[in-house]
């Protein structure tokens, strides 16, 4: 059995060090040129070597989304720009364009993964890519099971699936609902989310739809914890977690979640999924489901009422350090908590071990009636060890 | 410059010809996306017949997102296609040109993905490849689409006219809503009467369910009246598209805008934006949506 690489999203330098510390084996960042995710903080060339060459030193990859589909007028720079990011040691650039496929190809020794804009979502055009020598398809979102072995059948090229985190409603890379509905283009990074917006629905003048309910289109997010087997068994190469958007937190959750199934799988030992479903819930903050991979999307698969949920746990601190002798935790503050709430420390193993606060002290031992300034340095007893990159939860 | 429309029917075929149609597009529901009318093989070769004897051409828009159960199929429709020998092929899913490659027929296909076709490096990368033409992106403002034009190496078409579609799902959303709110979904399916309206917006936007998932389209149509004598110095192919309209829409516009093309009529051109402008506007044409912003 062949053990598939774990994908994360990397929103900035910090997020990346926590997908590694927590498991992935691979990271995806935007860069600052031609890619698409203009929120998330992307990186600049320096941030991408000081990425990869903390990827490297860990023997983990680093891949670049250069997946924009380009205008006339968005050209200039690409070829310098595709030298640097080949000169920062990045491990493989994702693609959507074929000028930014060929100019790769002619000026660089990149290698060339076929983004999930461009909606592959059969095996002959997967093969089309194959022989364009590319060595990797992220393939689309629609896909069942099934029709990821049919591909697994019919082509060499490596299989990259999304596993978890938001979807497309529409074929990725097909859609200019934004471009149309607030003219910033979809395919350039603009996307407005307008699927996810409220609609009524008319058959021509008589509205269908209560006032109570609209018509919505919005999809849950993907989660696949009961499918992992399954793409393992099929022989995905690599399995992605979605949201260079998302919090530290959500990503060590969903990451560490992810690796230990994959590992317990694929070191046959006894897998307990409710225990993983469990852990996953506490980094949601939209609903799940599992998209399409058991076949076409049902009313289960869609988001109604904007029903939402928060998660059922919050993250309120970040271990920097832990002494000892003392017992005593230093953590960063990242959302409020009080003297007497029960925590729960998480960690890259896995482990979960909870306590109670007792004294909140800031770094001058002043004692805090509660930690409620983001981002503060603060002291903390915690009766067994902690290490730098745990995460405290508060249980509720 | 041809124009290229799609009848709703093979017997006003001759009419649109008359009104100075060159190519005619018609397809098969099963293989092809937003048709205004599903021809079957039978009506796709009586077409043939009635094209070649008025000396026009047939294209066929085979522009389905290929699922890999749908290869078998779309593998004998080609095969078809090769011994109707049509004069082009619209798709918008590479597996269709893996599968015409392996016929050999990639030299008359069209690509028409509708939102990937976006700067003058796609003509370059896809006349590498054999096919015969391809379709620019409907985003794609008049000023880019001139310049594509100028560095172009195979046929390039746009849609020059009709609605617009913007959006495609594989999700069945109308089914899926209508499940859940009440309990007949069915008349609901394959239902062209359908709007959306979105809650801030005063648009409301065409929409509707197939077997290959859920369309919506833009509120108004395009036309490109004011433009089509800039265009036709560089376009290859000119596209008139009817979904939601019927067949005098069609003739109507097919003689305009060959009544354009004649330099007496050019001043008409402001005339027809006019008429038009109640349901109609120049989408894109003039209008650069932006780039990485949020």
């Amino acid at each position: 059995m062949k053990k598939p690489e774990l994908l994360a999203p990397a929103g900035n330098l910090e997020k990346l060090k926590i997908a590694f510390m927590y498991g992935a084996d691979a990271v995806f960042v935007g860069g600052k040129k031609f890619s698409l995710r203009a929120r998330a903080s992307n990186f600049d060339i320096p941030q991408i070597k000081e990425a990869c060459d903390f990827a490297h030193n860990l023997n983990k990859k680093v891949y670049v989304t250069t997946n924009i589909i380009p205008h006339n007028d968005n050209i200039e720079g690409l070829k310098d720009y595709l030298k640097d990011l080949e000169e920062a040691g990045v491990d493989a650039i994702i693609c959507a364009s074929p000028i930014i496929i060929d100019t790769a190809k002619e000026h660089t020794n990149l290698e060339v993964h076929i983004s999930t804009q461009l909606s592959n979502t059969n095996y002959e055009s997967v093969n089309f890519w194959y022989e364009e020598g590319i060595k990797r398809v992220v393939l689309a979102r629609e896909l069942n099971k099934e029709e990821l072995q049919e591909l697994r059948d019919n082509t060499e090229c490596d299989m990259e699936v999304f596993i978890h985190g938001g979807m497309c409603v529409s074929y990725s890379g097909r859609c200019t609902l934004s471009n149309n509905m607030t003219d910033r283009d979809a395919n350039r990074g603009g996307c407005a989310h307008s699927c996810r917006w409220n609609y009524d629905i008319y058959e021509d003048e008589s509205k269908l739809n209560d006032d109570e309910l609209h018509f919505a289109m919005s999809s849950k997010d993907l989660q696949t914890v009961k499918h992992i087997s399954d793409l393992i068994d099929i022989g995905v190469d690599s399995l992605k977690i979605e949201g260079r958007m998302k919090s530290i937190h959500y990503i060590a959750t969903v990451v560490s979640t992810y690796r230990k199934l994959i590992d317990n799988i694929c070191d046959d030992y006894e897998v307990d999924l409710p225990k993983y479903l469990l852990e996953i819930k506490k980094a949601e903050n939209r609903l799940t489901s599992h998209g399409f991979m058991d076949g076409m999307t049902t009313i289960n698969e869609q988001l109604y009422n904007m029903r939402s949920e928060n998660p059922t746990q919050e993250f309120v601190g970040l271990v920097h350090d832990y002494d000892e002798e003392t017992f005593i935790a230093t953590i960063e503050q990242r959302n409020h908590f009080l003297p007497g709430d029960e925590i729960e420390v998480f960690s890259p193993n896995f482990n979960h071990l909870q306590f109670k606060v007792e004294e909140i002290k800031d770094t001058e031992g002043n004692i805090l009636d509660a930690a409620r300034h983001p981002k503060q340095m603060l002291k903390l007893f915690i009766p067994f060890k902690v290490s730098k990159y745990d995460m405290l939860r508060k249980v509720k | 410059m041809k124009i290229a429309v799609t009848p709703f029917s093979v017997s006003s075929i001759e009419k649109l010809s008359k009104e100075g149609a060159d190519i005619f597009i018609l397809g098969n529901e099963k293989y092809a996306n937003r048709l205004v009318n599903s021809f079957s093989t039978i009506e796709i070769t009586e077409a043939r017949n009635v094209i070649k004897e008025l000396g026009k051409e047939l294209y066929i828009n085979l522009n389905l997102m290929l699922h890999n159960r749908d290869i078998e199929e779309v593998t004998k429709f080609l095969t078809f296609l090769q011994e109707l020998d049509v004069d082009g092929i619209f798709f918008g899913d590479l597996g269709v040109y893996m599968i015409a490659k392996k016929l050999g027929i990639e030299n008359v296909l069209i690509y028409n993905p509708e939102t990937l076709n976006t700067n003058y490096y796609d003509t370059h990368f896809w006349s590498k490849k054999g096919i015969k033409g391809l379709t620019i992106s409907k985003e794609i403002t008049l000023e880019d689409i001139n310049e594509i034009c100028t560095k172009k190496e195979l046929d390039v078409s746009i849609i020059g006219h009709g609605h617009l579609n913007m959006f495609h799902s594989r999700r069945p959303l109308i089914e899926n809503f209508f499940k859940y709110s009440r309990d007949e979904y069915e008349k609901f399916i394959n239902n062209r009467n359908l709007k959306i309206v979105e809650e801030i917006r005063n648009e409301s936007y065409p929409i509707f369910q197939d077997n290959h998932g859920t369309h919506i389209f833009r509120e108004k149509a395009l036309e490109s009246y004011q433009e089509i004598n800039t265009l036709k110095n560089n376009l290859d192919v000119f596209i008139i598209d009817g979904i939601f309209k019927d067949t005098n829409y069609l003739v109507e516009t097919v003689s305009n805008y060959k009544a354009l093309l004649e330099p007496k009529n050019q001043h008409k051109a402001a005339v027809f934006s006019k008429i038009y402008e109640r349901d109609h506007d120049s989408g894109f044409l003039y209008k650069k949506t932006v780039y990485d912003k949020y």
